[in-house]
Parts: C-alpha cells; structure tokens; sequence
C-alpha cells in the first residue's frame, strides 16, 4: 500500500475456514507426493504400500486433530504462544525452535526439490542457484503481503493443483492393474509398518 | 477616480479591502469590486436605476459565462420595468431605501439567489459565471442564477462503442452528467454529493453512491481520499484517479474509468462508488476488481448464452494477449521437444535463416506493433486505417521476405495484438500489454520455467492489491462461489439475483 492506507480491509492475519483448508491441501499436495511412491517402497519392499498410505493417512489426521483441538483451546493464540503455557517456557520455547528449524529446513528441501525438478525436466544445464534465486525473490515478495495474500495465491493454484493432480491420476488409468495389489499382507504386518514413518511424514508437513 | 484609489491604497492594503464586509454604500462597494476585477475585458458593470425610485444598483456578470436571458428577462425586466408599475406601496420604498428581502422575495423571478458578504467572496461568484447584484442601501451583493455554461451534445461514447445498449455518452459539464445519473431510474436514494478540488483554481467534483446499497465504511474512504487532494489544478479525472487510487506502482488500473451512464449507474446498483468531475466525460468508479475490466455493459443487453460465450472468449483473448509470445518463445527457444514433432520442424524450418534468437525476433515485431498503434491512435481520423494497412501488411509482409522474421513470429504477434484489442477497457488492455513484454523478458530467460514464476509473480501481486479495501481480484478469491456466476461465465438473468457481496452489505436480494 503505497500513499493511500485503507482504513476498511480486513485485519492482517486472519484467514477464512475455507483459505486455511486449500492452504492445507496444496500443502499436502507438495513435491512429497512426487516422491512418496518411491520412498515408501523402498522401505516396505512388498506390494503393501497402499496400505501403508492409509496408515500413514490417518496418523496425520490424528495428528491434525489435536493440533485443531489445541488451537480450539487456545484461539487467538498461535502455537509458540500456547507450548509455553502447557509445558512451561523452556521446553516450550525449545519446542517452537525446534518447529521453526524444521520449517526452515522443509522449506529449502521443497525448493531445492522444485529446482532439480525444473532443471531435470525443463531447463537442462541451468545451475540451480539461477533457478532458485528468483522463485524465492517472489516467494519474498509474497510473504511481504502477509498471510492473507499467501492464502488467496493458494486459493488461485489450488484448483490448477487439483486438475494437473487429477489429470496425471487419470493418463495412468490405461496401466492400472487391480491384480498389482496382491498380495494383501502376503509377508506379514511388519513391512508394512516400517514405511508408516515415511508415509506419514509425507502426509504430515505440518 | 483617481484620487479615490490612491486614497483608498493608503487607508487599507488591497487584499484587506477585498476581504472588508460590504458597506451597503454603493459607490465605495461598486468601487471595491471593481478593483477586485473591473481590469478584466470580458467583465461587464451594468449601472441603473430601480425602476422608477431612483435607487442605484448595478449587476455585474462575465460576458459569454453567465446567462444572458436571465440577466434580460429576470433581472433587469424585474427591477426596472415590473418594478415601477406595482412595487411603488412597499414601505422601504416609500423611505427611499429598498430592503433585500422584499427584492428577494416578491421582485426577483429567479430560482437560484445567495448572497456574497466581501469583494472577494463575489468576484469568484461571478468570474465562474454568476451574475452579482448590487444594491443601494443593501449591504450584502446578491448572487443570481449560476453559469450556463458552455457544452456540447450528448453523443454516443466514442472510447466505448457498444452494439447494443444506451447510445448516450457523458459530457463535459457535471451538471448533465448527474442529471444524466438521475435520469437513469427514478431511484430516491442515489445520493450525489459536492466537493471542491483543486487548490488554486477549484473545480467541482461529485461522488454518487446509492443510500441503501454503498457500504457506509467506502463512502467515507472515498470522501477521506478526495480530501486528502491536494493538488494546484484537476484538468481531468485522470488526476483524482492517480490521487487516490491504493498502489501507484502497480500495473493494473485500481480505478475504472467510463463514458458510459449506465455503465455507471448498474456500478452503483452494485454499491459501488462513482466520482464525477466538472469538465470531463470521464467518470470514475469504485471499488474495481479485475475481472470487471474484462467485462462490458453488452454482457447484459444481449441473450445469456452469447453473452456467456464472448466473454469466456474474452477471458481467453486477455490470456492469448498476455501469454501468447512469451509461450512462443519458450517453446521454440527452449522446449522443442515439447512440440509435436511435425510442428516442430515446420517452425524450425520457417525459422531457418532468421539471424535473430526467438526474443529479439518477438521484440522487433511486438515493438513496431506498439508503435503502429500509438501512431495511428495521433493521427487525423482519414489517415488511420490506411497507415493500419502500410504498417501492419507491408512491413508485416516485407519484414518476413527479408528474412528477418520467421511467419509464424507474424501469427503469434498478430495474434497477441487482436487479442490485446478484445479488453474491452482501454486502461485495462494497456496493463496487459506492458506486462506481456515482462512476461518475454521471463520466457527468455527461463523458458517454460520462467512463464510460470512470471505468472506466480503476477498472482501474488494481484493478490496483494486492494481496490479502496476490496481485494483486486474479488470475487476469484476469496472464494465466493455465488458470484462466480457472473464472473468467467454469465448465468440466465433469472439465476443470477444476487448482488457481489464484496461490495454491497446491506441487501443482498437484487429486488425485481
């Protein structure tokens, strides 16, 4: 806002219901799942991924209900705020560090992910430091409009997110083979709990 | 005469003299005001006498400014003529004097009388088209009528041709461009308030908003930004648009511009804001939002499903005019292998001999383009089209038989510029295309890649972008899906009832 402040906008700092759902999705949504199936295999090493997926789907779910039954607890308090309160001020504060250093690191790993990505597929031989330097110049920019522009971007990918997501889903359709999935726990339960980590960490970039 | 000034120069300063209030003596207040403007030509004095009593008085107008029927018909057939035959009984009168009421309310025959208390105060009164009487005996100068003005027909708007719809445009005077607004539906709470802007030579400005429908918190924004002008002189509406819009920097219109009454006033059965300005047909509105600038009043006049149909080819020519050579570029110059193979080698067999890398090919054409517009938009209307033709066809032609520009770099620019041409807000197509040359500068540079951190980068200044508290791009986001229905799509008029909420807070059922 540059001259003219506006005096009638909306506080800075609140979203809707609906920007922190679609903030979530497309959260979800992220290079992770590019690399679940891999990853994910390779710990399990039998055809039970699928299952591991669900597993690891509805810990995240647990997960996220407590985080929403936190919040509940505490609004208009952020989690930095609230940690402290519940387990005192120096694990708490030891715990928000602990969240921040890994917002910092998931953060370079998402855009050193993009960049090999970009580089791999669409720009051969551009150092990667070229490809990273401006999409974090804009990812500046945005931050700098606070939260509420970062969430209407999102709500602006989100239904692009949705229909490459569902397009990509679809092309496979002529490869899928039902029968892939057999056998269903052929080597026991304890496979398909190793990759659960993996799983639910992909899921659970919160 | 003489004598008098120089006598008068050692009694007060002139500018004190000005503000001194009216004696009620008539020669030494004639005296004043001519001194506060009797040096300009086209001021007259016209002295006489009250009919019949031997009072003085004397009006004072601006030739060719004030209205000469009324000053005939009104004020001198009233005062000298009228006033002998019946008037002579009234007790001031008969004493010699003439009492202001009386002339105020039983002689003069004219709607429009105040009243001007120094020298000052009437010399701005009439040196913008007022016609000053002043009186023996009466200590305040009345102020009769107000200009008339000079203006030109109504005609239909020349920057915003319609097919179908209201042939009448906005003219340069205020005064029929709010009775234009009126006129538009007899609606009792559209409300049209005054202001002055300008700090040296002051001009009217309105803002119109309806009662029950504009949100109050925005009519007090619009009232608090056109306060806050503080500017020597307002030629056109350009100015208070620059003065007021939110970012100076960005490249999008926050404000929309218009020609057009009913464009004007459905924006205000919207609860938006318009500002109008004396002595432009330009009027503004407020808020905007993005998608209002690839929207016309057509939209609405014709049957839903053409209308529905243009303006997604609408939304499409603005991503053509947009993206069109920036996606040329990365495609030939970085990603061949994303081409289906056939094309690929016709491009690269066309492109075989043009010295230039795919950008400056793009620029060259892109550029001249520019050129070609602004050219033909300065010139005499009969010249126009012919120099469409010599630029466009000649150089066109010419330039790919040189060998200089492959043709296809010929389709896409021509492509991009009809597209260009399709936004049907001028201010709004200009934005998109200086951005499209940012956006080659990206595909340039990066390709594909680049395309899509420009189109990021775009997303997130739009995002960030308010239009007087309103999000630019309303109603895309935050998602409100109700008003989608008239926004990439236009739904049956029966389905469509109800007002964008952004805007609008009170009513949110269109009454019909």
């Amino acid at each position: 806002m540059k001259g003219n402040k506006t005096s009638m906008s909306s506080p800075k700092g609140q979203i809707t219901n609906s920007q922190a759902a679609v903030i979530l999705v497309n959260y979800i949504l992220a290079a992770g799942i590019l690399t679940l199936p891999r990853t994910s295999v390779e710990k399990v090493k039998t055809p039970d991924v699928w299952i591991t997926v669900i597993l690891g789907g509805i810990i995240a779910m647990i997960i996220g209900l407590i985080i929403v039954k936190l919040n509940q607890r505490y609004p208009e308090k952020t989690f930095y705020q609230y940690s402290q309160e519940i387990v005192g001020k120096w694990i708490g504060g030891f715990l928000s560090l602990l969240i921040i250093g890994y917002f910092f690191t998931l953060s370079a790993y998402e855009v050193r992910t993009m960049a090999e990505v970009t580089g791999l597929f669409l720009l051969e031989g551009t150092p990667t430091w070229a490809i990273i330097l401006p999409f974090i110049w804009i990812g500046l920019y945005l931050i700098t409009g606070g939260i509420n522009a970062i969430a209407r971007l999102f709500e602006i990918i989100f239904p692009i997110t949705i229909i490459i997501f569902l397009l990509v889903a679809f092309l496979s359709l002529g490869i899928f083979e039902i029968d892939n999935l057999r056998p269903v726990l052929g080597l026991g339960v304890v496979p398909t709990l190793k990759g659960i980590k993996t799983t639910t960490l992909a899921f659970f970039r919160l | 005469m003489k004598q008098h000034e120089n006598k008068e120069n050692n009694t007060w300063n002139a500018a004190q003299a000005s503000l001194e209030p009216f004696t009620g003596n008539f020669a030494l207040d004639l005296e004043r005001v001519r001194k506060e403007i009797g040096h300009n030509s086209d001021v007259h004095f016209r002295e006489f006498q009250i009919g019949g009593t031997g009072i003085c008085a004397a009006i004072i107008f601006v030739d060719g400014l004030s209205d000469k029927e009324l000053i005939d018909k009104h004020i001198m057939k009233s005062l000298m003529m009228s006033f002998s035959e019946n008037h002579h009984q009234e007790p001031s009168i008969v004493q010699g004097a003439v009492s202001k009421e009386y002339i105020k309310n039983q002689v003069l025959t004219i709607g429009e009388v105040t009243e001007a208390r120094h020298a000052k105060e009437l010399a701005s009164k009439i040196l913008t088209g007022s016609t000053a009487l002043l009186m023996d005996g009466v200590q305040n100068a009345l102020i009769l009528g107000r200009t008339k003005g000079k203006s030109r027909n109504m005609e239909e708007p020349s920057s915003e041709p319609l097919v179908r719809g209201p042939r009448l445009g906005f003219t340069e005077s205020l005064r029929d461009n709010t009775a234009l607004l009126r006129q538009q539906g007899g609606n009792s709470n559209l409300s049209i308030l005054k202001f002055q802007v300008g700090e040296r030579s002051k001009k009217e400005l309105v803002i119109a908003y309806m009662k029950d429908l504009a949100d109050p918190a925005l009519v007090e924004e619009v009232r608090e930004r056109i306060k806050k002008i503080n500017i020597d002189d307002v030629p056109e509406s350009g100015y208070v648009e620059q003065l007021i819009e939110d970012n100076y920097l960005s490249p999008f219109p926050q404000v929309q511009n218009t020609e057009r009454p009913d464009r004007v006033y459905s924006a205000l059965m919207e609860g938006r804001v318009a500002i109008l300005l004396d002595g432009t047909p330009f009027a503004l509105i407020v808020p905007v939002s993005l998608s209002m600038m690839l929207h016309s009043p057509e939209d609405y006049y014709d049957r839903w499903i053409p209308s529905f149909l243009i303006r997604l080819l609408r939304y499409f020519a603005a991503i053509i005019s947009l993206f069109g050579p920036s996606l040329y570029i990365s495609f030939v110059s970085f990603h061949q292998g994303l081409i289906p193979t056939k094309l690929a080698l016709s491009i690269m067999g066309t492109r075989e001999g043009v010295p230039f890398p795919a950008i400056i090919e793009a620029l060259i054409m892109e550029v001249s383009i520019e050129i070609l517009r602004e050219g033909g938009l300065r010139l005499p209307r009969p010249i126009g089209p012919a120099m469409g033709i010599v630029g466009g066809l000649v150089i066109g032609e010419a330039a790919v038989q040189a060998g200089i520009i492959s043709p296809i770099m010929v389709i896409v620019v021509a492509l991009t510029a009809i597209s260009s041409f399709a936004v049907p807000q001028y201010s709004a197509g200009i934005s998109f295309r200086m951005l499209r040359f940012v956006a080659m500068f990206f595909a340039a540079v990066y390709g594909l890649y680049g395309v899509v951190l420009f189109f990021l980068f775009l997303c997130s200044h739009l995002v960030r972008l308010k239009s007087f508290g309103v999000p630019f791009i309303t109603p895309v986001v935050p998602y409100r899906v109700s008003d989608w229905k008239d926004l990439m799509i236009r739904m049956p008029l029966v389905k469509m009832r109800r007002f964008r909420k952004a805007i609008q807070k009170k009513d949110s059922m269109r009454k019909g």
